[in-house]
């Protein structure tokens, strides 16, 4: 699950990941090391893509 | 045109390239073809279909396809949902496709991605393909739309030998052999890059984030997903350019 950086205690639990804005990681959050980062513009959840709904999609698009 | 056509043999509308085969168990042989003239099928019992999409329950055997522009870069072979009946080569396509092939989930197909003669200039994808084999090197750097070899684990190569064409989606993880540098080049920044559990070093991934920001043509809003993987503060800036401009990096753990 994604933890935001105002809730972060400084440790994960494994299959965490760190999440920050733009902003947060210029203010200092790029200096984290050690666990995994996703950063979005405006820190909010990425939107998680399904391969399988990925490739469907390619195939698709190929066919239009 | 055929010489057998150029002197009234035969009329030119009978006339049709050599097939490709299709080798597949019995069920559902779902593959299509997109931008062909000419279309024709011949399935294992006998009977045919000018469809493009014939979805057609066959018994194991080849399906024969014809058309007269296999050498046309918007035609698309797909697979559909056929999936794991086929179980042919890609050997099998004769190096004649140019345009886009996908496969997806044909978990029985084999052959190597040298079968394919370097000629592919569209899309390739062959999820879950896991008996194909080969080299990013293979692809002889032509493709410009996707390249989608996600749980290909046999792959080998780098990112280098894609020549910086592809715009669409790169999706190469899970290949543990797979490492080096993507570069750009003109348009070639992929939307959608997924580079989880790849081969790729720390410092690979800092000159591939780095490449992107600077890429000649600068792309906005993308996503750059890499699990499991590092990199350095050497990226630091490349990371906020790309973000700036509206890139979601996902993943990645700064060593």
């Amino acid at each position: 699950m994604y933890i935001k950086l105002s809730d972060f205690t400084g440790v994960l639990e494994e299959g965490d990941t760190l999440l920050m804005s733009h902003e947060e990681f210029l203010a200092g959050g790029k200096s984290i090391t050690g666990v995994p980062v996703t950063i979005t513009p405006d820190g909010s959840e990425p939107v998680e893509i399904d391969m399988n709904d990925e490739i469907n999609r390619l195939e698709v698009e190929a066919q239009t | 045109m055929n010489i057998l056509t150029r002197y009234g043999i035969i009329p030119a509308s009978t006339v049709r390239f050599e097939p490709i085969l299709l080798k597949h168990d019995a069920g559902l042989m779902d593959f299509s073809v997109t931008g062909a003239t000419n279309l024709y099928w011949v399935f294992p019992d006998g009977t045919t279909s000018t469809a493009i999409r014939p979805a057609k329950t066959v018994d194991a055997g080849i399906t024969k396809v014809y058309c007269d522009n296999w050498d046309s870069p918007s035609l698309v072979l797909s697979d559909n949902d056929t999936n794991s009946i086929f179980t042919g080569s890609l050997a099998d396509l004769q190096g004649k496709l140019i345009g886009t092939l996908y496969l997806s989930h044909c978990t029985n197909v084999t052959g190597s991605l040298a079968d394919l003669q370097g000629k592919l200039t569209g899309s390739l994808s062959l999820d879950a393909c896991v008996k194909v084999t080969g080299s990013l090197a293979d692809l002889q750097g032509k493709l410009i739309g996707t390249l989608n070899l996600y749980r290909c684990a046999n792959i080998t190569g780098s990112l280098a030998d894609l020549q910086g064409k592809i715009t669409n989606t790169l999706c190469l993880s899970n290949l543990v052999n797979v490492h080096g540098v993507y570069t750009p080049i003109g348009a070639g920044t992929p939307a959608y890059t997924y580079l989880s559990n790849t081969g790729l070093s720390a410092s690979d991934m800092d000159a591939t984030l780095i490449n992107y920001a600077n890429a000649e043509i600068p792309k906005s809003n993308g996503t750059f997903t890499a699990d499991g993987m590092t990199r350095t503060s050497a990226s630091d800036t490349a990371i906020a350019t790309l973000v700036g401009r509206g890139w979601t990096v996902s993943g990645l753990t700064k060593i």
